[in-house]
């Protein structure tokens, strides 16, 4: 087991301890790696398996399935656009293409100062202020190319 | 159980409590198409072929996931419900890449297909997606074309319901879901996947396909055979497809009371998928070297050089593969050769003898709550009980307690899984805190278990169960018909130097019969090479090239395991037939036949 997993032994057993089968404890898992490690790694779902008795599979069902997941480090600052219909109807696609011309990245590609990652994500849960964009766990809404500009500047 | 009645298109069907609409409908003869659906795995409802009407519901239902009501009015066919169905199948159709004329389940096989003609699709009013997807050629046995798939699900349940193994999943969402091979790997790199090829039996599409059989005819116009695999003493039940006196592909076959359809890598792979060079012909050793002769000419260099020897200088090795009528003949020529002996595996002479009262074996597994396996390795010799063990542990909660003399493909399954040395008090406490409250322990023993450590471990063993609900115990044999043939009174031997030794032998007829690897495992035995040498005569009688056939001065064309009729008894007591889907390559001969004509 690779040590950095093997520090968080102790939170995966009180998560384990608020559930009736060890199988439901593998979304709340998911996420403690992913905030402590950054990412989520073969490794990381190999031993989340192993912990719950599943079979690697079905690890990565979740974690293929649920677009907050990541399988790959992020920068620093992670754009995470939304990409569902609200949004998309007022600007987010155009939104999106201008940030990542500006950033000189793909999708889901780390600047190579790893300051930043664009990635797009499902309904924010924001529609009303569309188009938004979260930055780590910051939320931004109604965001104009103006606005956008001032956000950056504002990241480290 | 409380009954149900519901108005099927106009017909009144009967129904118990629990069945869905489609359970209902199939029992009382009323069709209802299906993609995803399959009888033995549990419901999906994924693909919405089987939709039909229920009254006083506005959308339609899929049947096949939909608990039947008392009282309920249901429609199957109208307009409007082949039209939905319809629907789902140019969606089906346009999602992917079917194009039918280059996929191996073209011209019969593919449900898919077979759906679209149905149906009368002659276009597709969307744009097809094409997307490119990868082709996994790297399994052994099988291939996944990701760009015939129409996500069924029928595979990743088959893998996980049945085989247990829960190799494939669904991947990604919406119209970039994918099946998955574990960590996003392929076949050939699995860690969980065992090659028992279900997942392809299961697949209605060309996505999963067998790679020696594809392309090789189509099923629909193949002649079947049911038999059953020789391969271990489960003896599971086959369908054989041929065409044109060879063999396109080997399912398990759903009505064996055995196996119910699923086959292990063994049965459904290895006794044709891969390649074994055969012996067709006679061959007698002149000046050095083997040389094909006739029959006749065989059998008379055997009695010339054979004639002058007592009978008890004159020893037969069998197979325990050979069949219940075989030991008649054996009983029947015992006069002309006293030193007859079956050659088993490690350990396995003294599990012979008495074979017990025959039962049903499956239905213990099907219900156990603990397994403990002693000097038994189902996982690597009798896999469609490894399936039933493995299912047990992942989807119901059983025990699993392994001791064993190597390690096993089962260990990642097991809570405790240990070799038979130096185990302690601590190590007993801790079976017994693990068998605790079980109240369905089987204790599955192997040829292993036969050891002074495996004896001295069964009676600690015994007692570790709670007192009250003591275990089923099942001896599982390494080899196909060693019970049967010892109660017929074939000494077994486990043990072969030391049966060169127990008797003046100056020849020797080693009868292998359809062994894989044409019987050489007998040579792993470091002793026996040197005592086939020491012989003045070898005979060889083998279905299929080895080592052995140097060390022989003649050999003997026997029947391989498709071409083999008669009876083989399995573990459970059962006797199951041979029913030959070949006929004889070559000169091959029956191996009773050939025993009989040499020494009767
Ligand atoms: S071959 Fe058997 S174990 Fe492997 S994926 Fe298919 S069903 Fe699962
Ligand atoms: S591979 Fe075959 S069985 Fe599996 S989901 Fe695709 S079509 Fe269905
Ligand atoms: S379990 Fe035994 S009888 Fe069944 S398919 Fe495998 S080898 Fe053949
Ligand atoms: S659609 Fe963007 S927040 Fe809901
Ligand atoms: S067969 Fe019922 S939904 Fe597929």
């Amino acid at each position: 087991m690779p040590s950095s997993l093997s520090s968080l032994e102790d939170q995966v057993v009180r998560i384990l301890a608020r559930y009736p089968k060890p199988r439901s404890a593998a979304m709340p898992i998911l996420h403690l790696i992913q905030e402590t490690q950054g990412f989520i790694s073969k490794e990381a779902m190999e031993w989340v398996a192993a912990r719950l008795d599943l079979q690697p599979a079905q690890i990565l069902e979740l974690v293929t399935f649920y677009p907050m997941f990541r399988q790959h480090p992020v920068g620093r600052n992670h754009l995470k656009i939304c990409r569902t219909l609200p949004c998309a109807l007022m600007g987010a696609e155009s939104l999106r293409d201008h940030l990542l011309r500006k950033l000189g990245v793909k999708l889901d590609e780390t600047t190579p100062d790893g300051r930043f990652t664009v990635s797009e994500v499902e309904c924010l849960a924001c529609c009303g202020s569309a188009p938004v964009l979260m930055v780590n766990d910051d939320l931004h809404e109604n965001i104009t190319p103006e606005k956008l500009e001032q956000i950056l500047a504002a990241c480290l | 159980m409380k009954t149900l009645t519901l108005t099927i298109d106009g017909k009144i069907c009967a129904g118990a409590a629990g069945q869905t609409i489609l359970e209902v409908a199939t029992a009382s003869g009323i069709e209802i198409p299906t993609l995803c659906h399959m009888k033995e795995l549990s419901p999906w409802g994924g693909c919405r072929m089987c939709i039909v009407e229920v009254g006083g519901i506005a959308k339609p239902v899929p049947s096949c996931a939909t608990p039947a009501a008392d009282g309920s009015v249901v429609v199957t066919k109208n307009e409007r419900l082949d039209r939905l169905r319809k629907l789902t199948l140019e969606l089906l159709f346009s999602e992917r890449n079917h194009i039918c004329p280059i996929c191996p389940m073209n011209k019969g096989d593919c449900e898919l297909q077979m759906s679209g003609y149905k149906f009368g699709i002659d276009g597709i009013r969307f744009p097809y997606l094409y997307p490119a997807l990868p082709v996994d050629l790297t399994g052994k046995y099988l291939g996944l074309d990701h760009n015939r798939c129409i996500l069924c699900a029928r595979c990743i349940r088959t893998c996980d319901e049945i085989e247990g193994a829960h190799t494939l999943d669904l991947g990604n969402r919406g119209v970039k879901s994918q099946v998955i091979v574990d960590l996003n790997s392929t076949f050939g790199a699995s860690t969980t996947c065992t090659h028992c090829g279900a997942c392809v039996s299961a697949c209605p599409t060309g996505a999963l396909f067998d790679k020696n059989a594809a392309f090789h005819g189509a099923l629909k116009r193949c002649a079947q055979v049911r038999t059953t695999c020789a391969e271990c003493p489960v003896g599971c039940g086959l369908v054989v497809y041929t065409m044109d006196d060879r063999i396109v592909d080997v399912f398990g076959d759903g009505d064996s009371p055995v196996n119910r359809g699923h086959l292990c890598v063994r049965g459904r792979y290895e006794t044709w998928a891969v390649k074994r060079e055969r012996l067709t012909e006679p061959m007698v050793r002149r000046n050095g070297a083997l040389a094909p002769v006739a029959w006749d000419e065989a059998l008379a260099a055997i009695r010339a050089a054979t004639r002058g020897l007592k009978s008890g200088e004159k020893g037969l090795l069998v197979s325990g593969r050979l069949t219940n009528e075989a030991a008649e003949t054996l009983a029947k020529i015992r006069p002309s050769v006293s030193s007859v002996g079956m050659y088993v595996a490690e350990n396995e002479a003294a599990m012979c003898g008495d074979p017990g009262a025959a039962r049903d074996v499956f239905p213990l597994l099907q219900e156990a709550d603990a397994f403990v396996l002693l000097g038994a390795d189902p996982a690597r010799l009798q896999g469609v009980v490894a399936a039933r063990i493995r299912v047990a542990v992942r989807k119901r909660g059983a025990k699993l307690v392994m001791l064993n003399v190597r390690s096993s493909d089962l260990d990642a399954y097991a809570d405790i899984s240990s070799r038979m040395v130096g185990l302690e008090r601590a190590f007993w406490k801790r079976v017994a805190d693990v068998l605790k409250g079980r109240r369905k322990p089987v204790l599955i023993y192997g040829p292993n278990a036969m050891t002074s450590l495996g004896v001295a471990a069964m009676e600690k063993l015994l007692k570790t169960f709670d007192a009250d609900c003591g275990p089923s115990v099942i001896g599982l044999p390494a080899t196909t018909n060693a019970l049967a043939l010892s109660a017929a009174g074939v000494e077994a031997v486990d043990d072969l130097s030391r049966w060169f030794a127990s008797a003046p032998l100056r020849a020797v007829h080693v009868c292998a019969a359809d062994e894989p690897a044409g019987g050489a495992r007998i040579l792993r035995e470091r002793e026996v090479a040197g005592c086939l040498k020491a012989m003045e005569f070898v005979v060889l009688q083998t279905a299929y090239f080895s080592r052995l056939v140097e060390l022989a001065d003649v050999v003997l064309p026997a029947l391989a395991w498709s071409e083999r009729s008669g009876t083989i008894t399995n573990f459970e007591g059962r006797k199951l037939p041979l029913r030959p889907a070949l006929t004889p390559r070559g000169q091959a001969r029956d191996d009773a036949d050939i025993l009989e004509s040499i020494y009767a």
